[in-house]
């Protein structure tokens, strides 16, 4: 589907629909389907999740790009990278780089796709903590803050995925300026 | 004379994916992890390449590449530029800085190869040497 501009959640959902599948196919060579329903939003991971968000910032809208993923998920994707060897071991500092390079992949294509409907922003640098519940507001590129939004200029869209048999979730947050 | 490649970026994924590339060539990897410790490494490795992440943090690749531009030893040495971002703000800017070659990530690992042996040879190990590529 071809956006004309990001005016709505159904439109922020859409460029997630488009920037999830591509990335981990491209990065991973895994296929993710979108989860659906009450059961995706409700179900939790019994896995310890970490959080990954790359904050966005430009001249019209800020925003953060926040990846959840259970840490089962990493390091399958790492042994993935890494020539598959299903003997290796990780220490916890990879296993958080690599949610902060998959978040900056995810949150790259997702400002590709608002800078071809004119929204340019530039990425800021990820951050991860461990824990589903926490969004971290990092600081943008260019070392300014987002104002804060009002309700009215604020979207969020929140896609669940399933990806190798875990759940990974996007949440996508864009906050436009009030002109 | 064996080349070696200089890859700078903050993620240690990134990093090692790159080291994991090139093991199989006949080359020297040294990394850093971000603009800063990329230009102590340059100095002191005077690498053939440099493969520079865009956003970093402390320095960015942007800022990173100015100051190459500015070093007299330092300034012709060839600079892949990485990045998640394809904006063609990005793209304008970084070809104004000479960058030689531009590769959005995830990347194809035999599209960057091919990127990479256009601008030094890339020899193959041979089978019977020692696996891993060699580091400082």
């Amino acid at each position: 589907m071809s956006l004309r501009r990001v005016s709505s959640v159904s439109d922020l959902a859409q460029v997630a629909r488009d920037a999830v599948p591509a990335v981990l196919r491209e990065f991973l060579g895994l296929a993710a389907t979108e989860a659906a329903g009450a059961d995706a939003a409700t179900a939790r991971s019994s896995d310890v999740e970490l959080c990954a968000t790359v904050p966005l910032a430009g001249p019209e809208a800020s925003g953060h790009v926040c990846l959840r993923l259970a840490r089962g998920f990493a390091l399958l994707a790492l042994r993935q990278l890494h020539g598959g060897s299903p003997s290796g071991s990780f220490e916890e500092h990879e296993v958080r780089d690599f949610a902060g390079e998959l978040c900056n992949l995810l949150a790259g294509r997702v400002a590709a796709e608002l800078a071809r409907v004119g929204e340019v922003c530039e990425l800021g640098v990820p951050e991860v903590v461990i824990g589903a519940d926490t969004l971290v507001a990092g600081r943008p590129a260019g070392g300014t803050t987002p104002s804060d939004p009002s309700p009215a200029s604020a979207l969020r869209s929140c896609t669940i995925w399933s990806c190798a048999g875990h759940r990974l979730t996007l949440d996508l947050r864009q906050y436009r300026r009030l002109t | 004379m064996t080349p070696t490649i200089l890859s700078v970026d903050d993620s240690q994924t990134v990093r090692r994916i790159l080291r994991r590339l090139f093991s199989p060539f006949v080359c020297d990897v040294c990394d850093a992890a971000n603009g800063e410790e990329g230009l102590a490494m340059a100095a002191q490795r005077k690498p053939d390449l440099i493969i520079l992440d865009h956003n970093m943090p402390v320095m960015d690749g942007v800022t990173m590449l100015r100051r190459l531009r500015e070093d007299p030893n330092l300034k012709r040495t060839p600079v892949i530029m990485l990045t998640a971002e394809a904006g063609c703000e990005n793209i304008a800017t970084v070809a104004r800085l000479g960058v030689r070659d531009y590769v959005t990530k995830p990347f194809r690992e035999d599209q960057l190869l091919a990127k990479v042996g256009r601008l030094i040879p890339l020899v193959p190990r041979p089978v019977d040497a020692s696996a891993g590529c060699q580091s400082p």
